[in-house]
């Protein structure tokens, strides 16, 4: 017997009026699976969770919970628990009535809702915080609050809707791997929103790149990372430098033709890849200065020039003009503005796509 | 320095002039009259009055305000829920369209239309009559206390629902999503997670009410009938039958007194919400 995913989600489409936000996203989550919706602002990863949780109405489409369709059922009929962006906890409630609330709607006798308060506040970090008001804690316990008030009722579905944004950077880095330890712990399936990548690939499992009411690619953090589907991907991975060049297959690989300021070169081959005009795109960190002369047969060299320099920790970060263009490049090496160099672009650093209309 | 305080002065003194004039003046002498014979002797007859002869209605007036009050706050609640909880987005529309039409009602309407609709022969015994629920024999007049009672809430409860539904609007809408998410019913969730969040707001809502109803005039006077009644109508009484302006302005201070009881309320939470908290 196959045992059904924990979230089902197919062919689902949610509109808003005339507009359409989710055209036909489909999605499968296995148990234990902690999934993230990365997206920038409007992409439709936040309706797709509220279309989850069923607080959106859904166009078309199905979404099943452990094998159950619950496409119609109104969300206190889900058994999904929701982790709020503004945490949404109940401001005339006291840390334990918060977390304990869903076992009072289940009918839990006191005792039980009182030793499960323990628990969940033991596991929190939340001991001796119990009768204080919730308006009396700081971010991150509210954060916390928010957590333990959902994980009371043991959902079969955790869905997190940008749970680090309204903590701040330092308490984000600690709570980012809190969370995912209690997920990992309780085996618990989630989805979580963020619009955060790194807050993505540490968290979840799995990623759901989104652009635009569609899904752009699932993935591995690793996956989506190095080998990102689209031009769109790479972009939103942090591949934000942007090269066009003309290529042709050849002596098996690709032929770079020279262009304004760069020579010919040998890159290995992407099949698949229709060849004529391509962009390429490359990470500030994965591109190294050298000196102008320098040769190399493993990428590509472009002549520039240092227009900006500064210093963001660990490397430098220099905003290097080559033609027309600019790019951001990260090296170790101190340079100045005004320095006449070389940007080395390894091979495997680049990834090339059709071109796009907007590039 | 000086010339500071002269143009502050100025600034406030038409304010504080039409407040000493239409309100502190005028209700220092009431207060006074109440204690001063009409040929200007000191006496405590008035109170007599009122204690002999009042205290009944005004035992009446305030259970007859309190029950509308509550019933008032039980209204609006049930008003603002549905407009914040409801899930048919045409019901809600028009809900939210309807319960505002009493406002721009005067109570003196409003009394008129209760004894039209409320008397034995009137349009809601009629109404039960030909859809057959009572005999027209077993028709009988709601124009007393009931009456008086049903046409505060009637009129009443536009204004609290006004104000009630607007606090629920403001509320963080995610945390009545959150308790929805939890599992919890709508009755649940108005009445453990909206209302307590709401309750100042109500508080104070149904204070304005109480003070508003006492000084209601029109209605316990047209709806009303016999005895007891409220006490706006025996003020009105002494001083038409009378010119006893004594008594009236004793059953004046006991009324005072019983608004300004409520109003402590209202006046502690608002220097509350002035604190930081």
């Amino acid at each position: 017997m196959v045992l059904p995913e924990m979230l089902d989600v197919e062919a689902l489409s949610v509109a808003y009026g005339a507009n359409r936000v989710l055209h036909g996203v489909s999605l499968s989550v296995p148990k234990g699976e902690m999934i993230a919706l990365l997206g920038s602002s409007g992409c439709g990863k936040t309706t797709l969770l509220r279309a989850i949780s069923g607080f959106t109405a859904v166009e078309s489409g199905i979404i099943r919970l452990a094998g159950r369709d619950v496409t119609k059922l109104p969300p206190e009929k889900r058994d999904t628990g929701m982790v709020f962006q503004s945490y949404a906890l109940w401001p005339h409630m006291t840390v334990a009535q918060n977390i304990g609330y869903g076992l009072k709607l289940r009918g839990k006798s006191k005792s039980d809702i009182a030793a499960a308060v323990t628990r969940l506040t033991g596991m929190l970090g939340l001991a001796g915080l119990e009768q204080r008001p919730v308006t009396q804690l700081s971010g991150g316990q509210r954060q916390r609050v928010a957590l333990g008030r959902v994980l009371a009722i043991n959902p079969s579905l955790l869905l997190l809707d940008e749970p680090l944004s309204n903590l701040d950077a330092r308490i984000r880095l600690k709570v980012r791997h809190e969370i995912k330890a209690i997920q990992r712990e309780l085996g618990l399936t989630a989805v979580m929103v963020t619009h955060d990548r790194e807050e993505a690939m540490v968290m979840a499992d799995r990623i759901v790149v989104m652009a635009d009411g569609r899904i752009s690619q699932i993935g591995t953090p690793e996956d989506v990372y190095l080998r990102p589907a689209s031009a769109f991907v790479a972009r939103f991975m942090g591949a934000e430098n942007h090269l066009r060049m003309t290529a042709r297959r050849g002596d098996g690989g690709i032929a770079v033709a020279a262009g304004p300021a760069n020579g010919p070169a040998m890159l290995a081959d992407r099949p698949g890849l229709a060849m004529g005009v391509v962009d390429a795109f490359f990470r500030a960190e994965a591109a190294t200065l050298v000196d102008l002369g320098h040769e190399t047969r493993n990428g590509i060299l472009l002549a520039g020039r240092i227009v900006q320099s500064s210093y963001p920790g660990g490397t430098y970060r220099y905003a290097v003009a080559v033609g027309d263009d600019q790019y951001l490049i990260d090296d170790i090496v101190r340079r100045s503005p005004g320095d006449a160099v070389a940007v080395h672009l390894p091979d495997d650093a680049l990834y090339l796509f059709p071109p796009q209309a907007e590039a | 320095m000086t010339e500071n305080r002269l143009t502050n002065l100025l600034l406030v003194a038409p304010a504080l002039l039409l407040v000493v004039g239409l309100f502190l003046y005028p209700l220092g002498y009431s207060v006074a009259g109440a204690f001063l014979t009409k040929d200007g002797r000191g006496t405590l007859e008035g109170f007599l009055n009122v204690y002999q002869l009042y205290s009944t209605d005004i035992l009446f007036t305030v259970v007859i305000i309190g029950i509308a009050t509550i019933l008032v706050g039980l209204a609006s609640v049930a008003i603002g829920g549905f407009l914040v909880l409801g899930t048919s987005p045409v019901l809600v529309g028009f809900l939210k369209w309807l319960y505002r039409w009493p406002l721009f009602i005067p109570f003196v309407v409003a009394g008129q239309c209760m004894r039209a609709f409320l008397a034995k022969n009137g349009l809601m015994n009629n109404t039960f009559v030909s859809l057959g629920l009572i005999e027209p024999l077993q028709a009988q007049s709601l124009l007393d206390w009931r009456g008086v009672i049903i046409a505060f809430v009637w009129k009443q409860t536009a204004f609290a629902a006004l104000l009630v539904a607007g606090a629920m609007a403001a509320l963080d809408r995610s945390t009545i999503e959150a308790a929805q998410d939890m599992g919890a019913s709508r009755p649940r969730i108005l009445v453990e997670i909206i209302v307590p969040q709401i309750r100042q707001t109500l508080a104070v809502t149904l204070v304005l009410s109480f003070v508003t109803m006492l000084s209601v005039l029109s209605v316990p006077m047209m709806v009303g009938s016999g005895t007891p009644t409220m006490i706006t109508v025996d003020m009105a009484f002494r001083i038409n039958s009378y010119g006893d302006y004594t008594t009236a302005n004793a059953l004046g201070l006991v009324s005072m007194v019983l608004a300004g009881s409520v109003a402590w309320i209202y006046l502690r939470h608002s220097l509350r919400e002035g604190q930081p908290r």
